[in-house]
């Protein structure tokens, strides 16, 4: 009987401190992650300068010395590349859990609601218009605009969809799908036009943009971004009892006292503004909110209270790590980040769903 | 015997390790020179030996294809030319983004921007300014010299009242994008110098090519790059696009491929482009 | 009390109740039964505060429903409808668990995988606790979600009584499994929820439920015991189909059957249409 009781007590032990491992461990990828990435890159920096540059912030003299160069590199390129990394990835990865809840599929993107397609049309217009401005402020614009009307496409293909789906208060999944899929058309016929108007130069700027980076990271753009990406971190927090009763579908949801309109208005709010923050920054980065929630799932079930916050750990392991690479992988110069986090999180992924055969949607 | 002369002593020593450390500061000098006309000048210009990264688009002298390539001119990435520990890098209008630029100089590394040059005068600035700038104002003196030479020779290859055949400038990205060159380009200021007439020369900048804007052009002769003849798959298929086909040019088969930084570089070499383009399209047709 | 009375409700031009009165009554379990498209589907989910209704009133314990918030509604009425499809792989428990999201804040987690776990019991599904959703049968996954329901409103509200509200909780349950499922809903009853259920078959109704409501074409035909409602003219009138009403042997209660065609009796319960009308009835 004894043993019996014992053996219970610990799987139920074993069933909670399993959810809290799982998550320390995500912290750990995520710390390790950031480490890594602020440690190392093209310019050599030892650990022991790391240490030095980091105290003479604080005010301590440096044991060891240092050159004016690295300094530069890791407290003006690096710390603000990785915080930016982080917060991106933890949000792309986030929306995505956000999306899927939304509409009921674990396949769901924020991409399929024509976030990015509305961004990289509102960029490809700017790089393409600005000559067309006054010289004086071309140059400027084509850059420091650059962001600003990225997230104002975004913004504005989030509105568009929901304005479509939004009937009478009630929002229509399907319609909000269908909305992304015609927003997706559009602006990819416009970005397409806009591609062929455009000479040389402007051409690989709107392809680097469409390929996403990091490299968009100083303190004045962080300045502006974090805030945002940090507001829809927050968003989505209390979120986590309504979005496993959405699973359940929307009149089961509302038989269990849940706001489904305005939860589902909430959710669009939090993809538009973090992704829209997200993408006017980084340009396009896919993958992540497709895969990060799909493999947390497979790992831990589908509970809410344990995938938003896995995702946004693992997410941001997985954008860093992936910065980290296209960083020194070809160095001097850079690969685009969108191109690695297919490469690293695909086979990964791919992994993960032959281990495990028996689960077929998680 | 010297130490009967300290004063003198001292003074020749401290003259010589002075001349020493000048000889070694100029050695120790490290350069990223991002733009193919930039870096062309530098080498021309010998300071070669002090550039110790490019960008993608330098591809001459030879001696570049061992340096190592920061990316892409426009989208820098400012860890990775940092990573080369450079004194100073030389950039154009063109290179960037600013983010990357600024944060460049934020390390202590002087970034020097020139405009890149769309005409003989441009070129000649270009030179004197990167000249000047790496303290070689002599040397590039000289290279100005040999730049309006050529030109001048180029010039006196083409008779004043010979024939100005009219050229079609093409720019190719594989068969789907196609445009043409208008006035105020550098192809329609390479046309120009080298004494024929633009075919297209009833608007500025570059237009997507039409196939009847073409035929109504009527051009003696296409002029393309190599990079976009490759991209279409060999000069017969440039000759065989629809529209070209069917002008005089399409008809005699008269195609002149010239290499990109060579044609529209606008740099040291482009005197001697100018003769081989002038001397180019007034080649008799293939098979004639 | 759990009441709808008067109540029209109008979709897509056409009306699909006109002024059909029910009262869910604590302890007591309704049975609303009626041929498809009658409209006991959308009694049911004007009772569940899914539809509003054109003309007439909807209100629990008094309170019109429009007025009530839906979290307060979801602490004191659960629903069972028909159609719930879960495609994420939850385990049974946690399933369960997801009935006590509306009392979120007034109790304790422990306290909630308790109830979890006896609401599964109940239901007869404990076994299946650790099981993901996916890998249950059909039939599995019916009791899971009546365990969610059960769950749901486990405990008397400080005020007011509780309801339960089943769509058709028989459909992929073997014989066993539906008079299971039905005792449970009266035991639910027993301890003063007012219970109310749509059923096809007939005398699952007659046995389990204390009233019973027949609906036509949006009308409310019969109300009352099973006996006063399961009469051989109404139900052929209403059904389209010969039927005939025996008296059990051992309790008394109705027992239906449908006459097909030639005269060979079926057991009362889903049937196709049959135009053979029996002499013998009259």
């Amino acid at each position: 009987m004894r043993r019996i009781a014992r053996r219970i007590q610990r799987r139920t032990r074993h069933g909670v401190s399993a959810r809290r491992f799982f998550l320390l461990a995500c912290g750990v990828a995520a710390a390790s992650a950031a480490a890594a990435s602020f440690a190392n890159g093209a310019v050599p920096i030892a650990p022991s300068q790391i240490a030095a540059i980091l105290g003479a912030q604080l005010g301590i003299p440096p044991a060891w010395s240092f050159e004016p160069r690295q300094e530069a590199v890791l407290l003006a390129i690096r710390l603000p590349r990785v915080l930016l990394g982080a917060l991106t990835g933890a949000v792309l990865a986030v929306a995505g859990a956000a999306v899927q809840g939304l509409l009921r599929n674990p396949l769901a993107d924020p991409a399929l609601l024509g976030i990015s397609a509305g961004a990289a049309l509102a960029a490809a217009a700017t790089i393409v218009c600005a000559p067309a401005l006054p010289v004086a402020i071309a140059g400027w614009a084509a850059w420091t605009l650059l962001p600003v009307t990225a997230f104002t496409g975004a913004v504005a293909a989030t509105a568009i969809v929901h304005r479509l789906a939004n009937r009478n208060g009630h929002t229509s999944v399907a319609t909000v799908l269908l909305a992304g899929i015609a927003i997706n058309a559009i602006a990819g016929a416009g970005t397409g036009l806009l591609a062929h108007l455009a000479t040389d130069a402007q051409l690989r700027d709107i392809t680097f943009w469409t390929l996403g980076s990091l490299a968009g990271a100083t303190w004045p753009s962080l300045a502006v971004a974090a805030p945002m990406l940090a507001a829809a971190l927050l968003l989505a927090r209390p979120l986590v009892p309504a979005l496993d009763l959405l699973l359940l579908g929307e009149s089961e949801a509302r038989h269990l006292g849940v706001d489904v309109e305005a939860v589902k208005r909430r959710i669009v709010l939090l993809v538009g503004l973090g992704v829209g923050a997200a993408v006017s920054i980084t340009g396009i980065i896919g993958f992540v909110g497709l895969v990060v929630p799909h493999v947390v799932r497979l790992i831990a079930g589908p509970a809410h209270r344990t995938v938003l916050p896995a995702s946004a750990l693992l997410g941001a392991a997985l954008l860093l790590a992936a910065d980290l690479a296209s960083r020194t992988a070809v160095a001097p110069a850079e690969l685009p980040i969108g191109v690695l986090t297919g490469l690293i999180g695909g086979p990964f992924f791919l992994w993960l769903l032959t281990r495990n055969r028996a689960a077929a949607w998680v | 015997m010297l130490s009967k002369h300290p004063r003198q002593l001292a003074i020749a020593v401290f003259l010589i390790t002075q001349s020493a450390l000048a000889h070694g500061a100029a050695a120790a000098e490290r350069i990223v020179a991002l733009g193919g006309t930039v870096t062309e000048i530098v080498f021309a210009l010998g300071a070669g030996a002090s550039v110790v990264g490019v960008d993608s688009s330098s591809v001459h002298p030879a001696e570049v294809a061992g340096l190592p390539i920061v990316g892409y001119q426009r989208r820098l990435a400012a860890e990775g030319v940092l990573s080369l520990a450079p004194t100073r890098v030389l950039a154009t209008d063109e290179s960037g983004p600013p983010a990357a630029i600024t944060q460049i100089r934020d390390a202590g590394v002087e970034v020097a921007v020139f405009k890149a040059a769309e005409s003989a005068d441009g070129a000649m600035r270009l030179i004197r300014d990167i000249a000047a700038a790496l303290g070689r104002a002599a040397r590039g003196e000289e290279l100005v010299a040999q730049l309006t030479a050529d030109l001048r020779g180029a010039g006196e290859a083409v008779a004043a009242d010979g024939p100005r055949p009219r050229v079609l400038f093409i720019y190719a990205r594989g068969p789907g994008t196609l445009s043409v060159a208008g006035r105020h380009t550098g192809a329609d200021e390479m046309i120009r110098l080298a004494g024929a007439t633009n075919a297209a020369a009833d608007f500025d900048g570059f237009k997507p090519l039409s196939a009847e804007g073409v035929v109504a052009a009527a051009p003696e002769v296409v002029l393309m790059l190599s990079r976009g003849v490759d991209s279409l798959g060999g000069r017969d298929a440039a000759l065989d696009l629809p529209g070209v086909m069917r002008t005089p040019a399409g008809a005699s088969r008269r195609l002149v491929v010239m290499d990109d930084l060579y044609l529209l570089g606008f740099g040291p070499r482009m005197g001697r482009a100018v003769r081989e383009l002038a001397v180019a399209v007034r080649a008799p047709a293939p098979g004639n | 009390m759990l009441e709808a009375r008067d109540v029209v409700v109008h979709a897509g031009g056409a009306e699909l109740l006109r002024g059909v009165s029910v009262a869910v009554r604590p302890g007591e379990v309704v049975a609303v039964i009626g041929p498809n498209g009658a409209g006991k589907s959308t009694l049911l989910r004007v009772l569940s505060g899914d539809v509003a209704p054109r003309a007439g009133t909807v209100s629990m314990d008094g309170v019109a429903l429009a007025r009530l918030p839906i979290l307060e509604q979801a602490r004191r009425r659960a629903v069972l409808a028909q159609g719930a499809e879960l495609t994420f792989g939850f385990t049974a428990l946690q399933v369960a668990l997801l009935g006590r999201s509306p009392h979120l804040g007034t109790t304790t987690a422990r306290r909630d995988r308790g109830i979890a776990r006896a609401a599964l019991r109940r239901a007869r599904v404990h076994h299946l606790a650790s099981r993901s959703y996916l890998t249950l049968s059909g039939g599995e996954r019916q009791r899971v979600m009546l365990a969610r329901a059960l769950a749901q409103i486990w405990e008397a509200p400080a005020h007011g009584a509780r309801y339960l509200l089943l769509d058709e909780p028989t459909a992929a349950l073997d014989l066993a499994q539906q008079h299971g499922a039905l005792e449970v809903a009266r035991a639910m009853a027993e301890t003063g929820t007012g219970v109310l259920v749509i059923l096809h078959d007939l005398n699952l109704a007659a046995r389990h439920a204390r009233r019973v409501l027949l609906i036509a074409n949006g009308r409310a035909v019969a109300q009352g015991t099973p006996a006063e409602v399961l009469r051989e003219a109404v139900l052929e009138s209403v059904f389209g189909i010969g039927v005939r009403v025996v008296a059990d042997p051992v309790d008394g209660l109705p027992l239906v059957f449908a006459r097909a065609a030639g005269g060979d009796v079926r057991h009362g319960s889903r049937l196709a249409r049959s135009d053979a009308r029996n002499s013998l009835l009259e």
